[in-house]
């Protein structure tokens, strides 16, 4: 990937955040395309439609949640059947130092950040993955 | 967890809204705040609602939710006092602690009318 | 290429339905899935026309394949809608009638399902 082709997916049930982090994105690579889910089920169906690269994944939400979406890709990895190597950054307001250690080592996992999400540590990040 | 009943002056010391702490966490973009600010301030009163009604039916999934959700929403717009009091309502739905839930769900309208009213003096 | 998926957890039930449908309709690929989350995974991958869906399953049920779908179609981001034929050991009337309302459902089937009964369900949906 690099930054002319990039393509990210927000799964965040929260209007506002999925704003900001739009915004800090579009920012960061204004080429890339962005495309916005509002739950994991959304999120699923775009992820198998559109393979984006980077997923910012929220883990709390109505319908199904990041766990689930989580769930449904280490399947798709046991079974060969991703098309695309994605890495997900979750970012969550869970506090629980358990859970957000046992969610950093799920499948395509490469962060787990404390709500609310700076600018900086995405641009950090991101930075490494993408020349 | 305190067993005793909490009080507003708990919460007193935390800040209502960092406005400059907003700010800057979206690089100074003042249009931006300001669509995101409306869009809580619009969910303000739906949030409270769902509360009322799931308290009703002593719905303790969903009103741990949807404290948890204001959690993140409050502290990523800056209204740390609000998303304070409502982690502590999270905990308290995970402990299935209907009076406490019920205390910090008086202490959050409070907090929601001041919240209102700084965010109020920061547009005029 | 045509094909259907069978997303059921019981290994005999699941053998058992492939070789109904094979029989049925020889010129759909069948694939299978023992639980939710490979059968999202087939929908997607494989497209089926026909989707077999056993809602009582450990860990995660048949309605994560529904919820997917219905939310999907509902907010136009998919470019597919399958044919949903719930076959599932159904308790109450209520049940029945809220998964018969869901978009992606097209027919909700008692278990143990009567090989006749398969047949005429998937000449109707197939229009074999």
């Amino acid at each position: 990937m690099n930054k002319q082709s990039i393509r990210f997916l927000i799964v965040e049930d929260d209007e506002m955040i999925r704003l900001i982090h739009k915004d800090f994105l579009r920012d960061l690579y204004p080429e890339s395309e962005i495309i916005e889910a509002e739950n994991g089920a959304q999120g699923i169906c775009h992820y198998f439609e559109s393979q984006p690269n980077i997923i910012l994944l929220d883990m709390m939400m109505p319908i199904m949640g990041g766990e689930t979406f989580l769930d449904i890709l280490e399947e798709g990895h046991h079974c060969n059947i991703l098309k695309n190597n994605p890495k997900i950054i979750v970012v969550t307001a869970i506090k629980d130092v358990k859970e957000l250690m046992s969610i950093g080592k799920r499948f395509a996992v490469e962060a787990v950040i404390s709500k609310p999400l700076v600018q900086n540590q995405l641009k950090s990040l991101l930075e490494d993955w993408i020349p | 967890m305190k067993s005793t009943i909490p009080q507003n002056d708990d919460f007193i010391d935390v800040p209502v809204f960092e406005f400059e702490k907003a700010l800057k966490r979206v690089h100074q973009k003042k249009d931006l705040l300001k669509r995101v600010l409306d869009i809580f301030v619009n969910s303000l009163s739906e949030r409270i609602n769902a509360i009322k009604t799931e308290l009703n039916n002593e719905n303790w999934q969903s009103l741990e939710s949807l404290a948890h959700s204001t959690k993140g929403s409050s502290w990523t717009i800056g209204a740390q006092q609000l998303g304070d009091i409502s982690y502590a309502m999270e905990k308290a739905a995970y402990n299935k602690d209907i009076r406490l839930y019920n205390d910090l769900f008086l202490i959050f309208q409070d907090s929601v009318q001041r919240f209102l009213e700084v965010e109020k003096k920061m547009n005029d | 290429m045509n094909s259907i998926l069978i997303i059921e957890d019981e290994t005999v039930t699941r053998m058992m339905y492939k070789n109904f449908v094979q029989e049925i309709a020889p010129q759909y690929k069948v694939y299978e899935a023992e639980n939710a989350l490979k059968g999202i995974c087939l929908c997607f991958d494989k497209r089926p026309q026909l989707i077999l869906l056993d809602m009582i399953m450990p860990e995660h049920s048949g309605k994560l394949i529904i919820d997917i779908f219905e939310e999907s179609i509902k907010h136009k981001i998919i470019s597919y809608k399958p044919k949903i034929i719930v076959i599932s050991a159904i308790e109450t009337v209520e049940e029945l009638t809220e998964l018969s309302q869901r978009i992606t459902v097209s027919s909700v089937m008692p278990k143990p399902l009567p090989f006749d009964t398969l047949a005429e369900i998937l000449k109707i949906h197939l229009q074999l």
